[in-house]
């Protein structure tokens, strides 16, 4: 399996276990509390790195058992190319977050402590369609 | 002058058989890019850098019009 397919499965699935983590976490926080809130948002970045870090040895551990010698990873142009598009996309999605939050703040009454959680969340699907699309361009 | 886009057409494939049937892991190493480049490169998906292509016609010792050309219209 090409290592770079590899990190972006991993990535994905991380997307879901803290998908996952937050759904749980979500009824338990007080999201008045700012104090809250931030503790909450700073662990999901915790969690997020840590639960990578995991399925990518994870990952590496199943294709060295079932696949047999992975191929050597090599960063060329190309990847560099695909790097740049997906930072853009990413870009205009999180752009288009934020102003929209910053209009929800403005004229929709919505919290500070809401609106970084929503911040959050821009951040983290923006980040998913960027795997989307690295994976769609190394098809 | 003309903006119309360029149909580029490579010869990598049928270098690659005159060579010893080059594979394409060999010809990528040999330039230090993934085999996944040398794939989308022979398939016209991707057009490679200038100083790629070179590194591409050296491999095969041709010229840069032997390995890349537009397509006639």
């Amino acid at each position: 399996m090409d290592p770079k397919k590899k990190n972006i499965f991993a990535s994905l699935i991380t997307a879901g276990i803290v998908a996952y983590w937050m759904y749980n976490q979500f009824p338990i926080i007080d999201m008045t509390d700012p104090i809250q809130v931030g503790q909450f948002l700073l662990k999901t970045i915790g969690v997020s790195v840590i639960t990578n870090i995991i399925m990518v040895i994870v990952l590496s551990l199943l294709v060295g058992i079932f696949a047999g010698k992975e191929e050597k990873p090599v960063f060329d142009e190309r990847d560099q190319l695909i790097e740049l598009y997906v930072m853009r996309v990413i870009l205009v999605i999180f752009s288009i977050g934020f102003v929209t939050t910053l209009g929800l703040v403005g004229w929709n009454n919505l919290s500070i402590n809401m609106s970084l959680v929503v911040l959050y969340l821009c951040m983290y699907a923006a980040n998913i369609i960027g795997d989307l699309l690295k994976l769609y361009w190394y098809r | 002058m003309s903006k119309a886009k360029l149909t580029i057409i490579n010869q990598i494939r049928r270098l690659r058989f005159d060579h010893n049937e080059m594979t394409q892991q060999q010809l990528a190493a040999a330039i230090g890019v993934s085999r996944q480049t040398i794939v989308a490169v022979e398939k016209g998906k991707y057009n490679p850098s200038l100083e790629l292509a070179f590194q591409i016609a050296m491999v095969f010792d041709q010229p840069l019009e032997k390995v890349f050309y537009v397509a006639s219209k």
